[in-house]
């Protein structure tokens, strides 16, 4: 070994977690109109290096579970990644595994990389297999997210102009369960009326008035149709040259999907409601989707969302991540999606990083010309406001300490 | 307008409906949930009685309160911060609605979790709030629970008891103690128990320690023959090679089950077990939701089914899961090694089901652990366990646990 080798090594050398913290923010807090909902799990170690990670909403079931997870965690290296995750991962899963519990094995997940990455002087994108992308492409998810208080269904050509006008050539819409139609809310998800299936369109076919081709759009469904509903919403957008149909049914019947994805030529894409390398899987075997999604501060982490991808691969199917929670989430999807062989689009919400990630991270990321960059600082390379802290707008909180 | 519900009636229905049906509509009139609580239990309890290991409490209360002055109860374990952490979550939606509204309330709540992978805390709170409703359902109606699910399709309920030595019978370790253990059962009249012969330090078994497990098999086999059935459970610890090599020490034995010899995520994985050995596998008590079950029926990659009531979704979704099981002539053996709410409940949902195999039991919890808890503790007569007769799930709670500190009660919600 040379003498710089040593010293790297040595740098990553034993190391242990000596302390769990979980970060809430105050439930009053507002930033245009809007509260922040996730949840940082802070894992400090002897060497002083300090590593976040995130899931989210910020629920007291995720202050509990960290509670019940953080004493496998005390004096434990948090460069084994992989045994601490399935040390926990076995824990959880004498209990049907999922939820709280699960989304706290993620958010440690991440919080090791950041861990890692410090240690090892890396970002992270470095350690998951180095930059197979220059650059991400992203679409903007509109939702609950109005821009400059125009919404999808009151202002759609002009929402499309100002995100044109940045360089960001996709949008994702909720023509079935938002809006003056809202068919979801008429019926529940049980049945769509062929007038339904009519003017739920106008904002896929305003866009396309205004916009042209130059605007890519993708649907999301919110997984509360039955199978014929889907099928029928799906008939109906054929002639939009439509980027992907996103959830339409909860994915816990993969073969109702594979149906789906036979009678459809628009690219299904799902989900992140599923979590972990083994549910995905089912999903491919079933050619039951053409796009993968996930959340890294859902999915089992950062370290899971890796392998998915990987496997997604295998199967030419490519990886667009989900990304409308908080900034960590952010940070941790273009690390993991910058080391994608086979990355998509990737998800971004112009009011969160334009005002949400801003009021918590000096250094957050923003799409120019339609593409984000992942951010060259060793871990997830976050910088957080320490502002925020100070103000009270967020609190640390002690969970568990050797 | 909306006719009310008195109004209809008074209406359409007062000239054809008897007048005992009338005051039966009245009284199922309309209920609201007014409170919600959580009871935890003091670290320290010691309930003793020889467990080998485990002493206190692992689980926890939901109870529901309701402007009719009825009182549901159910239970979840075993991290009971996460579990408390979910209801404080759930509970605002909670309050305010008719508790009897089993399965909307149910739908709701499981597309709510849905949005980020269901299950863990959610779905386990999601189960002791569905049991706590069909407690009060049963009270509001008069009728054991049991009555509610299909009625009373067996008069009892065949047990085994699951020995380990952490919920050990007067201390006595499997292996050491393998005969005493067995003779202590059939001196008892139950003639069948569930034992973890197998263990590594990761998911590859050595032919050593598969050995020393059969083993125990073996001289249960050779001192009492066919008295005993004999089940294996191996906490999901294997990799497929080592479960089939299990699968084929057992094939001399006749095995009542073999369960969870790999983790439950790969249906295939499964299939092929299954499919290669005439040992029955069980699966799994570690799924929730007709969901997951569903995939393992199809796939043939199960021949048992498992749950645990406070688990899966909560007794309505266990009943559809066995409904569905039925129809593959898959059995049911309820998974119980919980808390004393657990059990009544698993024993009202074996007595109704059509499809029912053996349900689990423990000695030292049935003797020991649970009467702390709960008055009317059924045992086993002759091997076999019957539902109480009273309604709803029927436990009559201690109500000194209250007022000793034992309970710890946080008011979560109200209206």
């Amino acid at each position: 070994m040379t003498p710089q080798a040593r010293a790297a090594a040595a740098a990553v050398g034993p190391m242990k977690i000596t302390k769990v913290e979980a970060v809430r923010f105050r439930t009053d807090l507002r930033i245009q109109g809007l509260a922040p909902n996730w949840f940082w799990v802070r894992l400090t170690t002897d060497q002083g290096i300090v590593g976040h990670g995130e899931s989210y909403p910020g629920t007291e079931a995720h202050r509990g579970a960290l509670k019940e997870i953080a004493p496998l965690l005390l004096g434990k290296d948090p460069t084994r990644i992989d045994r601490l995750w399935q040390d926990i991962f076995y824990r959880i899963s004498y209990q049907p595994w999922g939820g709280a519990d699960f989304r706290m094995l993620t958010a440690i997940n991440i919080a090791q990389w950041d861990i890692l990455g410090k240690a090892s002087g890396l970002p992270v994108y470095k350690l998951l297999g180095g930059k197979a992308q220059e650059k991400l492409l992203v679409y903007n998810t509109m939702n609950g997210w109005p821009i400059n208080g125009m919404r999808e269904h009151t202002h759609p050509e002009q929402l499309a102009e100002f995100l044109l006008k940045r360089g960001i050539t996709a949008i994702k819409i909720y023509p079935y369960d938002r809006g003056p139609i809202n068919a979801l809310a008429r019926h529940g998800g049980t049945f769509i009326s062929q007038a339904e299936l009519k003017q739920s369109l106008d904002p896929v076919q305003r866009i396309r008035k205004a916009a042209g081709d130059d605007m890519e759009i993708a649907l999301d469904l919110s997984s509360r149709w039955n199978l014929p509903c889907s099928m029928q919403i799906a008939r109906s957008l054929e002639p939009y040259g439509i980027m992907f149909f996103e959830d339409p049914m909860l994915p816990d019947n993969l073969s109702a999907y594979a149906s789906l994805a036979r009678e459809t030529s628009i690219p299904i894409c799902i989900s992140e409601r599923l979590a972990s390398r083994f549910r995905f899987r089912e999903m491919f075997e079933q050619h039951a989707v053409d796009v993968v999604m996930y959340d890294v501060t859902w999915c089992g982490g950062i370290s899971e969302a890796k392998k998915i991808s990987d496997m997604a691969d295998t199967y030419k199917i490519p990886s667009s991540p989900h990304t409308g929670g908080g900034p960590i989430l952010w940070f941790s999807s273009i690390h993991t999606a910058t080391a994608l062989t086979n990355f998509y689009i990737m998800e971004s919400v112009y009011h969160l990083y334009n005002d949400m990630y801003p009021h918590f991270i000096e250094n957050v990321p923003v799409p120019v010309n339609g593409y984000v960059t992942a951010p060259e600082a060793p871990g997830l390379g976050v910088e957080l406001r320490q502002e925020a802290l100070r103000s009270g707008d967020a609190v640390i909180e002690p969970i568990a300490a050797l | 307008m909306q006719p009310s519900r008195r109004s209809f009636l008074g209406q359409a229905g007062a000239a054809m409906l008897p007048a005992s049906l009338l005051a039966a509509a009245e009284q199922a009139g309309p209920m609201k949930i007014t409170r919600v609580d959580a009871v935890t239990f003091r670290k320290d309890i010691h309930v003793g009685g020889g467990s080998g290991g485990s002493d206190g409490a692992e689980f926890c209360w939901v109870r529901l309160h309701t402007d009719t002055g009825l009182i549901g109860t159910g239970e979840t374990y075993p991290f009971h911060q996460g579990e408390i952490g979910a209801l404080k979550d759930y509970a605002p939606t909670l309050a305010g609605k008719d508790p009897r509204d089993i399965d909307g309330i149910w739908r709701a709540f499981y597309h709510r979790m849905s949005m980020r992978n269901a299950g863990g805390a959610d779905m386990r709170i999601l189960s002791a709030i569905n049991m706590a409703q069909l407690d009060i359902l049963g009270q509001a109606s008069g009728l054991p629970l049991y009555r509610l699910l299909g009625g009373k399709t067996r008069p009892r309920v065949r047990v085994y008891n699951t020995t380990t030595d952490y919920w050990a019978i007067n201390e006595m370790k499997m292996g050491p103690d393998t005969m005493r253990n067995v003779q202590f059962l059939l001196d008892r009249g139950i003639t069948a128990m569930k034992i973890y012969p197998f263990s590594a330090p990761d998911h590859y078994l050595s032919n050593e320690a598969l050995d020393r497990g059969t083993q125990w098999i073996r001289e249960i086999r050779d001192k009492v023959g066919m008295k005993m059935d004999i089940a294996v459970d191996c906490w999901g610890r294997f990799d497929l090679p080592s479960a089939q090599r299990i699968a084929k020490a057992l094939e001399p034995y006749n095995i009542l089950y073999l369960e969870d010899a790999m983790l439950m995520n790969n249906v295939k994985a499964y299939a092929i077990l299954a499919g290669e050995t005439s040992v029955p596998i069980c699966m799994s008590e570690t799924f929730a939701t007709r969901y997951e079950y569903r995939d393992f029926f199809e796939s043939k990659a199960c021949d048992v089914i498992m749950y645990d009531l406070t688990w899966c979704g909560g007794p309505s979704e266990a009943k559809k899961i066995s409904d569905m099981a039925d129809t593959y002539f898959i059995p049911t053996s309820p998974h119980t090694c919980g808390g004393p709410l657990l059990y009544l409940c698993s024993i009202h949902m074996c007595t109704a089901i059509s499809n029912f195999l053996i349900m689990e039991s423990n000695y030292w919890k049935y003797t020991h652990q649970y009467p702390y808890f709960v008055n009317n503790v059924p045992k086993p007569v002759d091997g076999r366990v019957s539902a109480p007769e009273a309604p709803g799930i029927g436990a009559e709670i201690k109500p000194e646990l209250f007022r000793s500190g034992d309970a710890i009660v946080e008011t979560v919600a109200k209206v």
